[in-house]
């Protein structure tokens, strides 16, 4: 399964890929045509981290319930 | 309006052959449904914002930064490269996989014991004969079984004795959470909002229109 992410970059238009544990870091991405360079803004990365984390959490619950023996 | 009896019935043990195999797939089913609920709450509480009447998406401040060639100030000079920074929108849910989230294989793993069996037929059912009365399906074979005390056969005789008397029984049931696809919907909501991102600042749009 393909799970590359993109965004259109503003100004052509041209997908972005981006990875989004990259980006929330404060990584920034570049457009391969018109080098274009996105990143989110500093004031964002907080609010946006913390969301992240939460998501992480839920991730890590999912696959807590792998190899689970159960008694009846 | 056909009405059902019993046939036989020896014995009274265990559980229905159906429920034994059925309850496992319903647990990972419910299973399925609760990741499902907790990430659209998740989706719901961290993406979006609840205006009173309608969920509007949060949007995450994102700076773009390009560099430009500008012409030189005064006649005979050279061009320069200049860095412009500017900002634009871009709706969370837009940044996020969530596609990671769902059960993708289960593997459940139990040995059946079948304790007692009966048979339940219609009255209409034709039982003359025996073998073409079950081919037709108009009696119905009832089979009541338990989970084997252990599923490894060489320690299956000691594991049963040992069991015998307390009525425990394990199957093993393995879950991998896996990446999923998205449902068309919210593949729609996604697109929608990537395909709509502009720039904020109009002296900025306007310059690259000119470009």
């Amino acid at each position: 399964m393909n799970t590359e992410q993109r965004i259109p970059c503003p100004v052509c238009k041209t997908g972005i890929v981006f990875e989004a544990r990259a980006l929330i870091q404060g990584h920034k991405f570049t457009c391969p045509n018109c080098f274009s360079v996105v990143g989110i803004a500093t004031e964002a990365l907080d609010s946006v981290s913390e969301t992240w984390q939460k998501y992480e959490q839920l991730k890590r619950q999912a696959l807590a319930g792998k190899n689970q023996t159960k008694n009846t | 309006m056909a009405t059902e009896k019993k046939k036989s019935k020896k014995g009274f043990s265990g559980l229905p052959i159906y429920d034994i195999i059925g309850k496992p797939l319903i647990a990972i089913a419910r299973a399925q449904s609760m990741m499902a609920r907790e990430q659209l709450k998740m989706i719901l509480d961290r993406c979006f914002r609840f205006t009173g009447e309608a969920y509007e998406p949060i949007m995450l401040k994102m700076i773009l930064t390009r560099t430009v060639l500008e012409p030189a100030q005064v006649p005979g000079g050279t061009p320069h490269l200049t860095h412009i920074t500017t900002s634009f929108y871009l709706p969370l849910i837009t940044i996020f996989p969530i596609n990671t989230l769902g059960i993708e294989n289960a593997d459940i793993d139990f040995s059946v014991e079948v304790t007692s069996q009966y048979s339940t037929e219609s009255e209409q059912a034709d039982i003359s004969d025996p073998e073409n009365h079950w081919a037709t399906g108009t009696g119905r074979v009832e089979m009541m079984g338990r989970i084997s005390p252990s599923t490894n056969r060489a320690s299956e005789q000691e594991s049963a004795r040992s069991h015998e008397n307390d009525q425990m029984a394990s199957f093993h049931i393995n879950v991998e959470a896996g990446a999923l696809p998205l449902t068309k919907g919210l593949l729609q909501i996604i697109d929608i909002y990537t395909n709509s991102i502009q720039l904020s600042d109009p002296q900025e749009k306007n310059n690259l229109h000119q470009n």
